[in-house]
């Protein structure tokens, strides 16, 4: 990408162009620009607050000796939640975290015998007030159950609300393999939250 | 199964395609054949809001973030980046 021309390019790329130049004070900007973002995605996967802020520096570790692989075809934020994906599913690869978790597979889709149970609503009171402590702890234990894999997904598909085009590129998987994740993924969390959510008669 | 097990459209079939990324919303002939579905069909109507409601309360549950990180990262970055 030719920056030469410092007067049109928008402050990020005028600060990650100076940080690729060695700039520390650039690179200590982008840090602080983006380090709540890495730490809340981290989260939302990992469930946990000590390994999000250890995903947090491994990620901008990594971001400060890979910079000059970013070539700005992406957005900025793409590469970064890229790189903390990574570290996430390294993470579970190195210390097993996913022991516990459940395995997907074609039997946990849907099934036709099962369309009985979805016939019950659920509270349909805003999310917000909803999010008691309580129900959080349950959020959180429902989502570590999955694996990491499908994990990554829902939460960039359907929480950072990335386009599903981009979270395919960005893991290295086709369309269709990432919709299929996701749909696993949704049902799975949807009926793990079934007996909290549903309006009791 | 409900009642609409025999239509056009089964309800597995809206289902599959509610839960797996697709729009509903577009403006084709499947689209405009699981919106009728979805008319006459409480119990994937329920699902289906179900299945906003678990994305909803995901996407409202951020987390605080420590008041330490960016102590803890400018750390990280001197320890493992001072020889690079």
């Amino acid at each position: 990408m030719d920056h030469s021309d410092n007067s049109v390019q928008d402050p990020e790329s005028k600060l990650i162009d100076l940080a690729k130049q060695g700039d520390g004070k650039a690179f200590g900007e982008l840090v602080k620009q983006f380090e709540d973002t890495v730490y809340s995605f981290a989260f939302k996967v990992c469930r946990d607050h000590e390994k999000a802020v250890e995903t947090a520096q491994d990620t901008f570790v990594n971001v400060y000796l890979k910079l000059n692989q970013f070539d700005g075809k992406s957005k900025f934020s793409t590469w970064l939640y890229s790189i903390v994906a990574n570290n996430c599913l390294m993470k579970r690869r190195k210390t097993k975290l996913e022991e516990s978790s459940v395995s997907i597979d074609e039997s946990s889709d849907i099934r036709v015998d099962d369309l009985v149970s979805y016939i019950v609503p659920w509270d349909p009171d805003p999310a917000e007030t909803l999010l008691t402590n309580e129900l959080k702890n349950v959020l959180d234990e429902a989502i570590k159950k999955l694996p990491m894999e499908y994990r990554v997904v829902f939460v960039m598909r359907d929480v950072e609300q990335m386009a599903g085009e981009e979270v395919a590129e960005v893991l290295g998987l086709s369309l269709p393999a990432m919709k299929s994740r996701l749909r696993r993924a949704r049902l799975f969390l949807r009926n793990e939250l079934r007996p909290y959510m549903e309006v009791k008669p | 199964m409900n009642e609409h097990a025999n239509a056009a459209l089964h309800c597995v079939d809206v289902l599959k395609h509610v839960c797996g990324d697709n729009d509903i919303y577009n403006d084709t002939p499947l689209c405009r054949e699981i919106r009728k579905h979805l008319d006459h069909c409480p119990g994937c109507t329920n699902f289906l809001q179900s299945m906003n409601k678990t994305i909803e309360l995901y996407q409202h549950y951020h987390p605080n973030v420590p008041a330490d990180l960016h102590a803890k990262v400018v750390e990280a970055l001197r320890h493992r980046t001072q020889d690079k």
